[in-house]
This record gives structure tokens, sequence and C-alpha cells, in this order.
């Protein structure tokens, strides 16, 4: 019975587990971290998320999971509803054509090439943005955000790493 | 993603994040209550942590404020002073004002407030400027109601949902205020361009607004009351007016919202409504006969 039971917590870990932890890493980077005016930009974790599992287990993450994990940023930040929806989509098909250029790649590699993945998704988020406020905005703020986000990717898909060796040697 | 399956999976959720920009874009309600549900999910998580963190933050500033703790105290003593001259002018002037609102028969407005909550997020990013409240419409909290702390304006509320709610900061890039220059009288907008500072837009032509001059809003548009501090104008080499917000908006811990002035002045048409002989109910604007 209690086997079942620890099967059955895995198949929902292995289902479920990439987009808990981005719901819960969404949630914290909206913790009020001492400035509510938006001068301190925080990582883009749903990036992160997206990058590390589509390259490392895409079956973990597929693509209605990414949509909805988009949609509940959204509509947390309170920005442009349907922006990160989208640009994590792409981040993932884009990402998922390119798979093969980083199995078996040293973390380094990894690191490298979500240089290109964040500037895009930085790039195209600032488009959309300006399109959807009819403005031309700052582009600092994305510019600041897209660093940060390059600047935690070695903490995070260190951690995303011991959190998929733990589900494997589960099993 | 190869399968016909897999694209057409695709192709539907880029068309629903594509009708979830339009809705946003028409300001369609059923974005603000998505908005106002998301809220409501993620409180009990961000209300259990924003404590630590604030605690963190408090802590950071105290070991912060210890090095210059007598240089703090001197000028602390000397703005006391200041103030203490300044309190008993604004008391006199207070006493005064009261009585001429008795002669002229001028009814007095006042800021409703309807609920003190605390900051457990900043729903922001780079296009956003917005914070999360952990009190929602089970605490009588509605879009569009004003928030201020206990300098000025803070913003106002959107996407209410049940116990969580999100206030659009005056620096957000869609904020508009209707304000005017206390020292002229001048009126105009405090556009939020996404910054720390607002940019004063629709000044009438020939105004000089000085460096320091208060700007407070003007009670226009039914939802911020009148005469509440929104910031100072700052000193600018370009062309734009500034304005620099007095409200802590760098470090927001409770804000208090307040009743729409229209709502709180209970202007909302009813069918009873005549132009002439309506009687005048308690708390109703009058019109002051010529």
């Amino acid at each position: 019975m209690s086997e079942r039971a620890g099967s059955f917590g895995l198949s929902l870990l292995r289902a479920f587990g990439p987009a808990v932890i981005a719901v819960v890493l969404i949630i914290i980077m909206h913790l009020p971290y001492g400035d509510a005016s938006g001068g301190v930009p925080l990582p883009h974790m749903a990036l992160i998320v997206v990058y590390y599992w589509s390259i490392h287990r895409p079956d973990l993450l597929p693509i209605g999971l990414v949509a909805a994990i988009g949609f509940f940023l959204d509509m947390l930040s309170g920005g442009p509803p349907g922006l990160n929806m989208l640009v994590l989509m792409i981040a993932q098909i884009v990402l998922s054509n390119q798979q093969a250029l980083f199995v078996r790649q040293s973390f380094a590699v990894g690191w490298l090439g979500f240089v290109p993945v964040t500037f895009l998704a930085m790039l195209l988020s600032w488009i959309i943005a300006s399109l959807y406020y009819g403005d031309n905005l700052s582009a600092m703020p994305v510019i600041a955000q897209g660093l940060v986000t390059l600047a935690a990717y070695p903490l995070f898909g260190w951690i995303f790493g011991w959190f998929d060796k733990m589900m494997k040697a589960d099993f | 993603m190869a399968s016909r399956t897999g694209r057409r999976l695709f192709a539907g959720l880029l068309f629903v994040a594509f009708t979830l920009l339009l809705l946003g874009r028409i300001d369609h309600p059923l974005i603000d209550r998505m908005r106002g549900v998301a809220g409501d999910f993620a409180r009990p998580l961000l209300q259990v942590l924003s404590r630590p963190v604030e605690r963190a933050d408090a802590a950071i500033e105290w070991a912060g404020s210890l090095t210059s703790l007598l240089a703090e105290n001197r000028r602390l003593k000397a703005e006391n002073e200041r103030l203490l001259q300044w309190q008993a002018a604004a008391r006199a002037l207070e006493r005064e004002n009261a009585r001429l609102r008795v002669f002229l028969n001028a009814p007095q407005l006042h800021n409703t407030p309807i609920a003190t909550p605390r900051i457990v997020g900043v729903a922001g990013g780079p296009f956003v400027r917005s914070v999360i409240i952990n009190a929602g419409r089970a605490d009588g909290v509605r879009d569009n109601q004003p928030v201020v702390d206990e300098l000025g304006l803070v913003g106002r509320v959107f996407a209410a949902g049940e116990q969580a709610a999100r206030v659009l900061l005056i620096t957000d890039l869609n904020s508009r205020v209707p304000v005017r220059l206390q020292r002229t009288g001048d009126p105009a907008i405090a556009r939020g361009r996404n910054g720390l500072l607002l940019e004063l837009v629709f000044l009438p032509p020939g105004v000089d607004p000085m460096p320091g001059d208060a700007v407070v809003t003007t009670g226009d548009g039914g939802i911020f009351p009148p005469d509440i501090l929104l910031g100072h104008v700052v000193a600018d080499a370009s062309k734009e007016v500034l304005i620099k917000p007095v409200a802590l908006l760098d470090r927001l811990e409770f804000v208090q919202v307040l009743k729409p002035v229209l709502r709180d002045l209970d202007m909302e048409p009813t069918p009873q409504d005549t132009p002439v002989d309506a009687p005048n109910h308690e708390g109703t604007a009058r019109a002051i006969e010529p």
C-alpha cells in the first residue's frame, strides 16, 4: 500500500514538480524586498525554470504547463496579460528544437546557452509591452532584469539539478 | 512538438495568449477578476513569507542607521523644533478655516478610511509598479479606491480579490492623477513613468513651477479626495516638470484605503433625482446660492 502511495507521489512530483517549483518561485519573487517602487531588479524565475527543464528534462515540462506558468506570472505581476505566456512558450519551442546541442554538455555551456535565450526573451517582452502600452518604454529595467536573471542561473540551475537527481534516485 | 496534435495545441495556446493581450488592452473586467483570483491564491504564502523579509529589511536599516545615530539625533531635534512652530500655525489656520466654513456654509470633505492593510507583495517586473495588500472585497476594498500612506498619496486599488487586492502605484505608467500646484492653484495631471519620479503634464501655458512646489490632488475625476499631498516639484534640466512623491513607495509597510470621493459624496444618480426642489440629505454636496 505504502509502495503504491510512494509511487503515486513520485508520479505527481514528476508530472507537476517543475510547475510547482515555478509557481512557488514566482510567488517568492513577488515578496516586498525592501523596495516597492520597482527599483530592485529581480530574476525572471519562470524563464530559468523553463530553460532548465526544457534542455534537461523536456518530458517534465510540456507546453501546456509552460503556458500555465506564464499565465500565472502574468496574472500575479499585473503586467500585460498573456505577455509571459507568449514569451515562455516561444522560448520552449525554440529550445525543444535545439535540445540536442545541450545534452551531456557542461554546466558552463548550459549557462552560456542561456545568454541568447534571455536576450531574446527580454527583447520580445520589451517589444510586446511597448506595443501593448503604445509607448516607447525604457529598455533599462528589462536589461537590468536580464542581467540579474543570467547571474541567478548558476544557483537555481544547481538547485534544479539536485531536485532532478533526487527524482531519478527514487526510481 | 513535431506531431500534429502538438502543433495544434501550440497554436491554440498562442491564440489564448493573444486574446488575453487583447482583453487586457480593452480593460476587460475578466482580466481584473483573474488577477484578483491569482492574488488570493498567492496571498497565504506571501503573508507568511513577507514577515521575515520585513524583519530582515528592518534589521539592515537599523544596522545602517547605527553609524549615523548622533548626526541623525541632532537633525531630528532641529526638525522637531521647526515642526512644533508649524504645528501651532497649522492649528490656528485650522480653527480659522473651520469658522469660515461655518460662515460660508461650505461643507467639509472627510477622508473615510475603509481598511489599513499590510503590503504583502510587490507585483512588479520591468513594466508595472504595483503592490499587493492583504485586504480584499471581504474587507470592503473595491476597485478604484484611493490609497495613502502616512505622508501622502500611494495609488489606487485595481483587481481586488476576495482576500487580497492590488494597488497601482502613482509611479506606474498607467497612473494619471488630477493635481494642482498648491502655490498657484494651477491644475495639471501627474503621470507615472515607471520610474522614481512622476511627470506633470497638461499645465496651463505660462505657468512656471518652482523646485519645491507642493503638488496636491484636486478631487477631479471622482477617485482621489482633494488636497492629498502627492509630492514636490524637483529641479530638472530638461523641459519636463518632474515630481518626487512624498509617499514612502520604496519601503511601504502599511497603507490606508479610502473611500473614493464621489462615493463619499453619495453622488450616484438615482431615478428620484430631480434638478429642482431635491431635498439635500446629510453628507451630500450642496449647491451654494450665488
